[in-house]
């Protein structure tokens, strides 16, 4: 059975008021339930416009000329780069309690919820404490704990992790893992952190000058070196050592799958030693 | 070489229950490129900062070029030792691009043409060469880092502090940045990077310095202190995957820490397999 999307972007375009150029150009991307998607691009390629567009603030909130489709079934619940400039609250109850006040929830209902959420994102007690006071890994888990609160069936993330250092950023990365298999919810994701992005994520797309470019499950966004390699984006070290050595012969592309972590690599790696040794 | 920072049983405390660096011993070299990593709150932002005088020891002493940092001020470390923020929007805060960078070679009195002459050689330096009118706050997260580097630079520091210099970058950014990092070490200057970037302690650094609860635990060359898990566990970071995947299928010899040397090994065939 073909699954239906829960949110569908179709032939999209926007450019912003006052901007000389489009920022994003034809572009088409749905989403199915339960999958984790990537966007990647260089600086300035148009991820935080797309994911705008995703949970409709394009063209709601922006003023600017829009074109295309966009059809959403449920919620979507947004987390922005700096979750500081998200924070309304003084308390981290204020801050989750705001959106649950906004749909009518009693009392019961919005404490009940709170407790819920913090759980889920780690941070069960610290509903009195002030937002402000928290590393940056921990705001940015208050960031999707709020984000979380309506029980939205789609969560978009725009580059959760740039404002973090690596440590918070894997806490981040941690608590998504932990999102995707406990809770089925679709999420989205745009950064800059491929190597995170390649463990995480069931697909990827490539944004450029606000089109997509490739838009392929991770192994084969990640197959794709030429076309990543043009539009400046890293590739893990992990998959190009793999291209290294089946170039070097070491490794033949045939065997299997291309890896994505050290781990796979290495047993790729001692498989082929197998091979060769039985062969002698 | 002779040493540039000379830190001596240096304590400090923002609590004198808690310290945050407990009798840290270290020299650092003219013309080093050092890195330093460590969990949150290991103490190597605070070591940093004991470098240029932002902090003075509770205990122990800090020596510049021989100087107690004690018997000087900020102002006239500052010319010596410049700290770049982690986040350039801290440190920013004129309209203009070259009004930012002039605002250290102003403060020291130096003489207008001078002056002018510094701005242009440090936005040369870091590839903004011509954008002195621009407004710094309209131009992206990689070149704003660029306008901080550059601030520091037109004073002519002879060492240079950079806390975290790729976050928030994207690659293009990072590789610019560091490549910058990479020429001013090369133009003489003494580089000292805070970081949690294996990538970037393997393929650029020469020594490493592993902070843990305010005490130096490790200081070494990359290849030591990627082969010690216990130090790399204490600094809550991992080996380069280049690194770990050399030690997963059992490499011999020194262990590639860069794709670069990797390539090289594979390609010298022989004794790896």
């Amino acid at each position: 059975m073909i699954q239906e999307p829960l949110l569908q972007l179709q032939e999209v375009h926007w450019h912003y008021e006052d901007s000389p150029t489009p920022a994003l150009t034809d572009v088409s991307l749905c989403l199915y339930p339960g999958e984790v998607v990537g966007v990647v691009g260089p600086a300035a390629a148009g991820k935080t416009t797309l994911l705008l567009a995703l949970a409709g603030l394009i063209p709601a909130n922006y003023a600017g000329q829009f074109a295309g489709k966009r059809q959403a079934q449920g919620q979507q619940g947004v987390v922005f780069q700096d979750p500081e400039t998200q924070f309304i609250g003084l308390t981290i109850e204020e801050e989750l309690a705001f959106s649950l006040e906004n749909v009518g929830c009693s009392d019961e209902q919005i404490e009940q919820r709170i407790t819920e959420v913090l759980q889920l994102v780690g941070l069960p007690g610290f509903a009195d404490r002030s937002p402000f006071e928290l590393s940056g890994g921990e705001k940015q888990r208050v960031a999707i704990a709020s984000a979380l609160t309506n029980g939205p069936q789609v969560l978009l993330l725009d580059e959760p992790t740039s404002e973090l250092d690596p440590l918070g950023a894997r806490e981040v990365f941690a608590l998504l893992q932990r999102l995707k298999q406990e809770s089925q919810m679709t999420i989205v994701v745009s950064s800059h952190a491929t190597e995170e992005l390649a463990t995480f994520c069931d697909r990827l797309v490539l944004l450029a000058k606000g089109q997509i470019v490739l838009n392929l499950p991770v192994r084969d966004f990640f197959a794709r070196t030429d076309v990543l390699d043009q539009h400046g984006i890293f590739v893990p070290d992990v998959i190009r050592l793999y291209h290294l050595l089946c170039r070097e012969g070491v490794l033949a592309e045939t065997a299997g799958p291309l890896p994505l972590t050290v781990e796979e690599l290495a047993a790729r790696y001692r498989e082929a030693q197998l091979v060769r040794e039985g062969s002698v | 070489m002779s040493s540039v920072i000379e830190l001596d049983d240096v304590w400090y405390g923002y609590d004198r229950e808690k310290p945050v660096l407990n009798g840290v011993s270290l020299q650092i070299r003219q013309g080093e490129f050092v890195a330093v990593i460590g969990g949150n709150g290991s103490g190597k932002t605070t070591l940093a900062k004991h470098c240029n005088g932002l902090y003075k020891p509770s205990k122990g002493s800090v020596k510049v070029n021989g100087c107690d940092t004690k018997t000087m001020s900020t102002a006239e470390l500052a010319r010596t030792v410049a700290y770049c923020y982690q986040n350039p929007d801290h440190q920013i805060f004129h309209s203009t691009i070259a009004a930012e960078v002039s605002f250290g070679p102003k403060n020291m009195g130096w003489p207008a043409e001078k002056i002018e002459q510094a701005v242009n050689e440090a936005l040369e330096a870091v590839g903004l060469g011509g954008m002195g009118e621009a407004e710094p706050y309209f131009s992206s997260k990689g070149t704003r880092q660029k306008i901080a580097v550059a601030s520091i630079l037109a004073m002519k520091p002879q060492v240079i502090v950079l806390d975290e210099p790729t976050t928030g970058l994207d690659y293009r950014g990072m590789l610019e940045m560091m490549e910058l990092v990479r020429r001013l070490h090369a133009a003489g200057h003494t580089i000292i990077v805070i970081t949690h970037d294996m990538r970037l302690v393997a393929e650029y650094a020469e020594r490493v310095l592993v902070m843990h609860r305010g005490s130096l635990v490790c200081d070494g060359d990359p290849q030591s202190v990627f082969a010690a898990p216990d130090i790399l566990a204490s600094a809550q970071v991992e080996a380069p995957a280049v690194y770990r995947f050399g030690e997963a299928a059992g490499m011999k010899g020194p262990l590639p820490l860069t794709l670069q040397q990797m390539t090289q090994k594979i390609a010298g065939g022989g004794q790896w397999r």
